[in-house]
């Protein structure tokens, strides 16, 4: 017989924790529960969960922060988050990523057969996702050219874009495409760059080739950081900057041709973002930033 | 007294409380009277608890409007007016 999933739900109000309880017990799970935030990260490093129906609005340690902790630490936990404040958080819900979204008042169906879907899938341990890393020494480049069987690209990405609308493009076409289950972030402004970079801690950084003249002093500033990124791969207009960016080819950071003009035919944006999955893909393979068990979305 | 913003997450929150239990309880019912057997009252029970869930959603996007009308001109967490 197979042991009790088990379910963490969070909510401050206790009404709802005791029915969802009670019902999600009923059904044969093993359930836990927190109305706050502090309690919430206890049971998360204490018990090993399944899944956590985690609300945003909490006392103490508020649902973004949990979630940023659940998907850096804990990515083999299903997170399905249930909150009221859709205006404010789903975008950065989205940047930060869960397995399902709920906007309450929530519907008791739909949510039960999120649950039932969510735990039905294969669940990815977190010894398999330590065990590639277990074996390279850091900073020891890996050889292979592909990545291990059932595995696939995660990275933390930094897409650093003037405009919107390709930063936009870049961060849905990976998440939705499944090309990298990563964290993402997006900087739109130059002078973001770096106090992004302090937050986010990205692996990867999608550079738009404008702020290529900047490149000089911020990739000496990016050395000196704790964590630098292991990569850096540049996009952008051709006609714009060539000579500079083939200089920094010259230095081994790749570069991306992406039209100014999205529907220009000369460089469809499509085939351009497909390079640039292809060029975040061959990173992960590089810097051994992958996970082993089924791609989410 | 609770600032602007915290009594519209009350609101929210009531309108969560009856929806999850209106689910919870038909849910319930549903199952320990399956289809075939299930009593005329308890048939019409879960058409007004399935209404009730239905009721709570709308309240609640109603309550999201208005929260985003005064949100507009009322600063949530001081009360005061925005200029």
């Amino acid at each position: 017989m197979q042991p009790a999933k088990r379910i963490l739900i969070v909510d401050d109000e206790k009404f709802v924790t005791d029915t969802l309880e009670g019902f999600f017990k009923s059904r044969g799970y093993e359930i836990f529960k927190a109305e706050d935030g502090q309690t919430c990260l206890d049971i998360i490093k204490k018990d090993n969960l399944d899944l956590v129906l985690l609300d945003i609005k909490l006392p103490k340690v508020d649902g973004i922060e949990i979630l940023t902790l659940l998907r850096r630490d804990y990515p083999q936990v299903r997170v399905i988050v249930m909150t009221a404040y859709d205006i404010e958080y789903k975008a950065l819900i989205d940047r930060i990523g869960c397995d399902a979204f709920f906007i309450k008042p929530l519907l008791i169906d739909e949510l039960t057969d999120k649950v039932v879907e969510l735990l039905s899938q294969e669940k990815v341990s977190s010894a398999s996702i330590a065990k590639p890393q277990e074996h390279i020494p850091s900073g020891r480049k890996t050889e292979s050219t592909s990545l291990p069987e059932n595995a696939f690209p995660k990275a933390r990405i930094l897409i650093v874009s003037p405009r919107d609308l390709i930063s936009v493009l870049l961060r849905d076409c990976f998440t939705e495409r499944g090309i990298c289950n990563g964290l993402y972030e997006v900087s739109k402004s130059g002078l973001d760059q770096l106090d992004y970079i302090r937050k986010f801690h990205p692996d990867i950084i999608l550079l738009d080739v404008v702020f290529v003249g900047v490149l000089g002093e911020f990739g000496t500033t990016l050395l000196k950081m704790p964590n630098p990124p292991k990569e850096i791969i540049l996009f952008g207009d051709p006609a714009v900057t060539w000579g500079e960016a083939e200089s920094l080819a010259k230095r081994g950071i790749k570069f991306i041709e992406m039209p100014a003009n999205l529907h220009d035919e000369a460089y469809p944006v499509k085939e351009a973002i497909r390079r640039l999955s292809d060029a975040v893909r061959e990173a992960c393979i590089k810097h051994n930033l992958y996970e082993e068990g089924k791609l989410n979305g | 007294m609770a600032n602007i913003r915290e009594m519209f997450h009350k609101v929210g929150n009531w309108h969560n409380k009856i929806s999850v239990s209106a689910g919870v309880t038909k849910i319930e019912l549903k199952e320990r009277f399956k289809e075939k057997a299930m009593p005329a009252e308890i048939k019409k029970l879960i058409e007004v608890l399935t209404d009730l869930e239905k009721n709570a959603v709308g309240a609640s996007r109603s309550l999201n409007e208005l929260k985003a009308l005064v949100y507009d001109i009322i600063e949530p967490d001081s009360g005061k007016p925005k200029r």
